[in-house]
């Protein structure tokens, strides 16, 4: 029951000037502010008042989101080898206020013979639990592994890999992450077959196999064909939040043809997809962009090759109008692309000179991690440990 | 759980003056997280009584009590009790006695109020006149169409 203080409280006092206004609009969901620009003039312009959009990312680099309670940042990194040297995967777990603390995490045995090139799918973890993917060749390796606990699980091979003799499968994995209706850990997965050169095919053995999508479910501990047409992920960029998966692609939903770039939000609980298209003025031919999750949301750093990034924050998925512009990173000489971002603001790069380093969007400072990484190998993953078993049940 | 603000080992009192004339003791450590207090003492050392010539009693009263008693529980049970009116009020009082925990603690209150509002709601909460024209105003909405769906009745 609200408890008013009477009569007083006259209508000709309660103004609150415009410097207070904005204090709370800047605390607003993006929204809420595009709604509130028909409120005044000055309010339709909130985005290019300096004074407005200090305040906002003030706010939004150090609001706390609860995603980011009681996490910790790993960086998988790929080194960049020497001719006659092999690849590796060395994972670290980083911390300190500064991330002056690099702690090398071993990988689970079925790697340990060969390290090269893993992938932790959508950079996430599931009550501890992170899925790798690791493919030589004609080796698929996929399993689920908590690093808190040592415990690793094996995914099965699929059955539609190895339809038809005839056929090679190529695999894209698009991602993992938690179904919480089913309470089911599951994986996502695009493949496409080409035939093998140089084998004659008999003709009574021919099989036309089409690509298709594929979902792993821990419960059933099988994999499943999706009756879907969704574009597949053009990058390694790949995120989990809430129970769907997002990556971006340049195909269109049956990936024959090349289309403009658009985010994919894939709902693992019901098994359904939503396609955002980024604005007009975010593609550009000359524009790089890498997908990321920043403080909680869904963004794009676009790098558009004169040494200038900003960020684009998503609005409302599903609405390309909404992809709004937030930060703009000055000019970072050397700088050659991002590999990930962190809980507070803090955005990790890779250097031309393979160092990598991170970016405080507060303080504007750079700052070297003292590892250096491969072009495009290396990433950063939010970790949130837990000693429960895989799957937990 | 309230947390009482530490006992400083100055157990000085002060004593604080509302607009409308209602006299509040408070100790100095108390007073001090008002930074506007805390530069009039800066200027003037041995005063004993400072006006506050902007704010009612019963707001200044909230305001102390939000002082000695804040933390995070506090916050969410505190902006509950109160109407727009007086969050207004009390963000305005907050914003001349420049505590900025409970500005903050205020303005992402007010936010959570207005969020799922219209343009409408918003106007009249904030006493501000719509100076777009007609035509400006139609073609923001159809622009930021999105941005208008699920918004609460009036």
């Amino acid at each position: 029951m609200e408890k008013s203080m009477g009569a007083t409280n006259a209508k000709v006092i309660n103004h609150i000037p415009e410097d207070l206004a904005f204090s709370i609009l800047s605390k607003l969901p993006l929204k809420s502010l595009k709604r509130f620009g028909c409120v005044r003039r000055s309010w339709a312009l909130l985005f290019e008042n300096l004074h407005f959009l200090n305040m906002y990312r003030n706010y939004f680099i150090s609001n706390n989101h609860s995603y980011y309670d009681g996490t910790s940042i790993l960086l998988n990194q790929t080194n960049n080898p020497l001719s006659g040297e092999a690849f590796h995967s060395t994972l670290y777990l980083l911390s300190g206020e500064r991330f002056e603390n690099m702690v090398k995490l071993d990988w689970p045995p079925p790697f340990h013979e060969d390290d090269s090139f893993i992938e932790i799918l959508s950079k996430t973890s599931v009550n501890g639990t992170l899925c790798l993917a690791q493919k030589n060749g004609m080796d698929l390796k996929c399993l689920f592994w908590n690093p808190t606990t040592d415990e690793f699980k094996i995914i099965p091979s699929s059955p539609f890999l190895y339809q038809s003799p005839y056929m090679e499968p190529t695999v894209n994995f698009n991602g993992f992450g938690y179904d919480h209706v089913r309470d089911d850990y599951k994986v996502l997965r695009w493949l496409c077959f080409f035939n093998i050169t140089d084998v004659e095919v008999p003709w009574e053995d021919y099989l036309d196999v089409d690509a298709m999508w594929e979902i792993y479910s821990l419960r059933s501990n099988s994999w499943t064909k999706l009756d879907i047409e969704m574009p597949t992920s053009a990058s390694n960029e790949k995120l989990h939040v809430d129970g769907v998966c997002h990556w971006w692609s340049i195909n269109d939903d049956i990936n024959c043809y090349d289309s403009p770039p658009r985010l994919v939000s894939f709902d693992l609980c019901n098994e359904v997809f939503l396609t955002t298209h980024l604005s007009s003025d975010m593609i550009d031919p000359l524009n790089i962009l890498h997908l990321t999750l920043l403080n909680g949301f869904i963004a794009f750093i676009i790098y558009d090759q004169t040494t200038t990034f900003h960020i684009r924050i998503l609005g409302e998925l599903g609405v390309k109008e909404s992809w709004t512009k937030v930060f703009i990173l000055e000019p970072l000489p050397s700088i050659e692309h991002p590999i990930g971002a962190g809980r507070k603001g803090e955005i990790f790069f890779r250097k031309d000179d393979d160092e990598l380093v991170w970016f405080d969007l507060s303080t504007q400072m750079i700052e070297e991690l003292g590892v250096k990484g491969r072009e495009h190998c290396c990433h950063i993953v939010i970790y949130k440990d837990s000693l429960l078993p895989i799957g937990g049940f | 759980m309230a947390e009482e603000k530490s006992q400083a080992s100055s157990s000085k009192m002060l004593t604080l003056k509302a607009s409308d004339g209602v006299l509040f003791e408070v100790e100095l450590n108390i007073a001090k997280e008002m930074k506007t207090v805390q530069a009039y003492i800066d200027d003037c050392e041995d005063i004993e009584t400072i006006p506050i010539p902007n704010v009612l009693g019963k707001h200044l009263a909230i305001v102390i009590e939000y002082i000695k008693k804040t933390n995070e529980e506090y916050d969410a049970e505190f902006e509950k009790q109160w109407n727009m009116d007086d969050l207004q009020l009390l963000l305005l009082a907050a914003n001349y006695l420049n505590i900025s925990g409970l500005q903050e603690c205020l303005c992402k209150a007010i936010a959570k109020r207005i969020e799922n509002k219209s343009p409408e709601y918003v106007r009249k909460v904030f006493n501000i006149e719509n100076d777009h024209s007609p035509e400006e105003e139609a073609k923001l909405r159809k622009e930021y169409k999105w941005a208008f769906e699920g918004v609460d009745k009036d």
